[in-house]
């Protein structure tokens, strides 16, 4: 084998899926472009690709580290494409794409919880009784206002995100 | 051009598993050269953690939100067809149908510098 000196962090079984993604990607651009690709350079697309996400990985967890987070959010990611400014603009409209999804998402579970008709409580777990006093149901409530609160969440950051990036 | 990108936020979020796996346990390893510089706190602290199983359940592992994997596959999504798209703007003037590794050649470095 020929690449015996790029060492990959990733076990086979993941490196296969990430080739598969790869090559249907690629195989659906060139198609778009009425070309095909040579299996030495697919493989060479794959190899690059891997390298590529590996760092991305170990750049992205440094960011977070950076500001003081264990957790790698948006923020980390657009960091790292900083350079492109075209893909940076790309991201920004998945990123809208995503608030505004889940501003809907949001406004449709408002809707249901205030729609009094609806005895659309999530079922209790095991077929336990519906008590919304027991502290098994205020946990349940809680669990759907902390859904919420991660969708407020996400649109904000995007939004922020936005200003940021875009000024 | 709305496209869905083939890669999954969950294989995407096992690979930065396995990154940072490897990279916490290179830094465990710095360390460990180094204990005469670890203060008691740290090194109670490492005693811990490997009892507690290993080097995924050091303190310091690292997650990801889910908006993140999806941005992510975004990124791999624009990397592969910028890497398909220069190759074929270097093809098509040579006149082949099909791009080689000698394609790849030329636009590489340039690609991985705007990358």
């Amino acid at each position: 084998m020929m690449d015996v000196e790029t060492e990959f962090c990733v076990d086979e079984n993941l490196r296969e899926r990430i080739m598969l993604a790869v090559v249907k990607t690629v195989e659906e651009e060139a198609q778009g472009l009425h070309l095909t690709i040579a299996p030495n350079a697919m493989t060479a697309i794959g190899a690059i690709t891997l390298k590529f996400l590996e760092q991305l990985a170990r750049d992205v967890e440094m960011f977070a580290q950076h500001a003081g987070r264990k957790s790698v959010n948006m923020e980390d990611v657009l960091l790292t494409v900083r350079r492109n400014p075209s893909v940076v603009a790309n991201l920004m409209s998945v990123i809208e794409e995503l608030a505004s999804a889940s501003k809907k998402i949001q406004a449709e579970k408002l809707k249901k919880k205030q729609d009094p008709e609806e005895l659309h409580v999530e079922k209790p777990k095991k077929g336990r009784k519906k008590d919304t006093d027991s502290v098994q149901g205020r946990k349940l409530k809680k669990g759907q206002d902390d859904l919420q609160a991660e969708k407020m969440l996400e649109f904000d950051e995007g939004e922020r995100l936005r200003k940021k990036f875009m000024a | 051009m709305e496209s869905k990108s083939h890669f999954e936020p969950d294989v995407v979020y096992e690979t930065f598993k396995q990154v940072w796996a490897r990279s916490s346990e290179e830094r465990g390893s710095k360390e460990e050269t180094d204990d005469a510089a670890m203060t008691e706190a740290e090194l109670v602290v490492e005693v811990i953690a490997n009892a507690a199983g290993g080097p995924s359940k050091m303190p310091r592992s690292t997650t990801a939100n889910a908006n993140a994997l999806k941005l992510t596959c975004e990124v791999l999504k624009l990397f592969l067809t910028e890497t398909v798209q220069r190759a074929a703007m270097v093809a098509e003037p040579e006149g082949s149908t099909q791009i080689e590794g000698s394609h790849l050649e030329r636009i590489l470095p340039q690609l991985l510098l705007d990358f």
